[in-house]
């Protein structure tokens, strides 16, 4: 399959500090990526060097067969952007002006589908930038990242500020989107479940370093939710601990132990330990992008 | 005609999704040679990535349950046998209570005689209010 985006050994840094190290990413073309990760992990600073607003220190970096660092513009050109910030500036312009001028930057701005998004998004286009909420900012920059259709969508916490209807519209139009242009998005959130269903792979990022990534139906199939039934005061074996990415005590006799790897291989493990599986899951997604998170943080 | 999907559950959304489509087909609420909602529409619908939905289709075409016309979309098969799927769904349901039930800790023998109990009970208010009647 085509890649979107493909980024090896990408390494990012503000003076001393290490933002992104040795990063290795790839999108497939056509897919929605989750992109998730800790406060400061670079998720932010990744979407940007996407579209050239940073600079990479080293590595390489190919979005829609680019190198950014070297066409920024024509790769620009071909993404819509949610920004992390709200803070546009042009707060002097009226929203249809703010609107017009983005317009001019995209050959392909379709007019009559911006105005279908303004409508559905509550988007007057005569207020004034600087007289709008944030959530109604947030609003005009989601009109101006897709009314271009374009082929690579980076959403930077885009339902942040959104109230719950406008959050459902916003969604309904991100699928919609996606399923009319068949584009490759990324989208960055804290809120895992808010887009869980809209995602087909996963990222994790955490302190500048790629945790995970890759479909999310493989993340899953990797991982089960072990419900147990062992006698009190019963603890992991050794063996096992490697795969625990989490054990849940909660009360009574039944852990909750979340375990990367084969059944095959856990289930003697626990078996020879003096516990019983009760029932073997599925973890849900949130689930297992928190506990892959505090798993790292261990070690 | 609703589809509903629960990313909360732990089965994969696109089997969730051929799931409530042969529910609605033994249901009677789909019919043959009816179509399915385009991919584009169940997407926007139920904010859902439309390769899932893509991956749900295709793999109701492998079972025969549902046929592609090329450009004009998915319907549902002709040649369906409803009393084989209803069977399905019935399995499904059944498996699905057992896993309940042994993660209360009771026993399939157990749980099966108080599903006939609960059954009788069920069964046996209606025809008692006729007689009343």
């Amino acid at each position: 399959m085509a890649k979107a985006i493909e980024i090896s050994a990408l390494t990012k840094r503000f003076g001393h500090d290490l933002a992104l190290a040795e990063v290795d990413f790839t999108v497939p073309e056509g897919a929605v990526c989750l992109l998730a990760g800790t406060n400061g992990a670079g998720k932010t600073t990744l979407l940007r060097i996407l579209i050239n607003l940073e600079q990479r220190t080293t590595g390489a970096c190919e979005v829609l067969g680019l190198d950014p660092a070297c066409s920024g513009a024509a790769v620009r050109a071909q993404v819509g952007f949610v920004p992390e910030t709200t803070d546009w500036g042009y707060g002097w312009l009226r929203v249809g002006e703010m609107l017009a001028h983005v317009a001019s930057y995209y050959p392909s701005w379709d007019l009559q589908y911006a105005l279908e998004l303004s409508r559905t998004l509550d988007v007057g286009t005569d207020r004034r930038m600087k007289a709008l909420s944030k959530g109604q900012r947030r609003c005009v920059q989601i009109v101006a990242a897709l009314a271009h259709r374009p082929q690579l969508l980076l959403l930077d916490e885009p339902t942040d500020g959104l109230d719950p209807l406008i959050r459902d519209r916003t969604l309904h139009l991100f699928a919609e989107h996606v399923a009319d242009t068949g584009c490759t998005a990324i989208v960055s959130t804290h809120l895992v479940p808010e887009v869980a269903q809209l995602a087909d792979h996963v990222a994790i990022l955490r302190s500048g370093s790629m945790l995970y990534q890759g479909p999310i139906e493989r993340m899953l199939g990797e991982l089960h939710q072990l419900e147990l039934d062992a006698p009190s005061g019963w603890s992991a074996p050794s063996k096992l601990r490697p795969a625990v990415l989490r054990h849940d005590r909660a009360i009574g006799r039944s852990p909750t132990l979340l375990v990367t790897g084969h059944l095959d291989f856990i289930q003697p493990l626990i078996t020879n330990s003096g516990a019983t599986i009760r029932h073997a899951g599925r973890p849900d997604l949130s689930d297992s992008v928190v506990a892959l998170l505090q798993s790292e943080s261990k070690s | 005609m609703r589809l509903t999907i629960d990313p909360s559950q732990p089965r994969p959304i696109y089997v969730q999704l051929m799931d409530e489509v042969r529910r609605l087909i033994v249901l009677g609420e789909l019919q043959s040679d009816m179509p399915l909602p385009s991919v584009r529409q169940l997407a926007a619908d139920l904010r859902l990535n439309p390769n899932t939905i893509v991956q749900a289709y295709r793999e109701l075409e492998r079972e025969g349950v549902v046929y592609v016309r090329r450009g004009h979309g998915t319907f549902v098969s002709a040649r369906l046998k409803l009393p084989e799927e209803r069977k399905r769904i019935l399995a499904d349901v059944v498996a699905r209570a057992l896993i309940e039930a042994q993660r209360n800790g009771i026993s399939p023998d157990e749980f099966a005689a108080a599903m006939i109990e609960a059954t009788q009970r069920v069964s046996k208010g209606p025809v008692k209010q006729a007689k009343d009647a």
